[in-house]
């Protein structure tokens, strides 16, 4: 073995990347060339130096608050989010709870079937009495309905709603 | 191989997992030192180190709940300050310039010390690609195929490219 081959291969060498017959020709030039062995060494002990000298790398002394104040950040920041997120949900899901919420689906139906039953009763007494008592009664029902939209006028015009909204 | 190793409080990880505020403070206490010393020797400079030991930290608070075996802590969490500085090299593409303030050879220092300023200081004359092999094989711990894979290069490059820095970490010291 020439030793420019046994200086490309010293690296691997000391890592045990060798193996089999590679490792036994690096091994008998390396008993037999001083030169190489001395580049072998010299490899040897930088390796072996390096995590000493990067475990000697000094620490900033504000390292550690510097990195609790970014978690605390990101605290801030994920809880911000979970409340914006939670409203957002309520708002969103709040259409779908009237709708499938048992007990307001039940008052839904409660009206219905009210007002269904409300409107039958309606058509069987118009069916039964003569027409002209029909018209009478819807006369009777237009001149009482804006009757009461007079007073409710009448009452609000008195109110000061600016009041009521501040 | 020799390497630096991520001691583990495996109690410690649980506690953090299950939202324990003050335990994951411990961990940075425990680990700041080691996540800045490794992306120091990635970057050789102090800023960048530090932004990017906040990062990994970040990283971790983000989704260490997503660990499913603790026991993988060490090897997840060199995985994460792994990733974190190979991806700011790659994305900077830039050559650091050395701003840290080594401190100066005195003639009192020790001949140990003296040694160990004068490495970190030639590996910073390193070029990134030679120091970063460099930092992940001997102080991570990575074998030729795991650098192969992580840098997406050859096993041939690894092996060469590992073989060139140690060869100028020693013309640079013997200079």
């Amino acid at each position: 073995m020439e030793c420019q081959q046994c200086r490309g291969w010293l690296s691997e060498y000391l890592d045990g990347e060798l193996s089999g017959a590679d490792y036994e020709e690096m091994k008998s030039h390396l008993e037999l060339c001083p030169d190489c062995r001395q580049v072998m060494d010299e490899l040897a002990a930088i390796t072996q130096e390096i995590i000493l000298s990067i475990e000697s790398i000094p620490i900033p002394t504000n390292l550690t608050f510097k990195i609790l104040s970014v978690i605390k950040k990101e605290k801030e920041k994920a809880a911000k989010q979970l409340w914006l997120t939670g409203i957002l949900l309520a708002v969103f899901a709040s259409p779908l709870l009237i709708v499938f919420s048992r007990i307001i689906s039940s008052v839904f139906y409660l009206v219905y079937a009210t007002g269904t039953v409300f409107w039958r009763s309606l058509i069987a007494f118009v069916m039964d009495v003569s027409p002209w008592a029909t018209v009478a009664i819807g006369i009777s029902s237009l001149l009482v309905m804006i009757m009461g939209a007079s007073i409710i006028k009448a009452l609000l015009s008195k109110f000061e709603m600016d009041e009521v909204f501040q | 191989m020799a390497n630096a190793v991520i001691e583990t409080n495996f109690r410690l990880i649980e506690q953090v997992q299950a939202g324990d505020s003050g335990a994951f403070t411990e961990l940075i206490l425990n680990y700041s030192a080691y996540v800045y010393r490794t992306a120091f020797a990635f970057f050789h400079n102090e800023a960048e180190a530090e932004d990017a030991s906040q990062e990994i930290f970040l990283k971790v608070y983000r989704s260490i709940h997503r660990l499913n075996d603790v026991s993988a802590f060490p090897a997840w969490f060199k995985k994460v300050i792994t990733t974190v500085c190979l991806d700011r090299i790659k994305g900077k593409h830039l050559e650091l310039i050395n701003e840290s303030n080594f401190e100066s050879i005195s003639t009192t220092a020790s001949g140990q010390w003296e040694r160990r300023i004068e490495l970190r200081e030639a590996l910073g004359r390193l070029s990134p690609e030679e120091r970063e092999i460099v930092v992940l094989y001997n102080w991570q711990g990575y074998s030729y195929q795991e650098i192969s894979e992580l840098l997406e290069i050859p096993l041939g490059t690894v092996k060469s490219r590992l073989y060139s820095a140690r060869m100028r970490l020693r013309k640079i010291l013997s200079d």
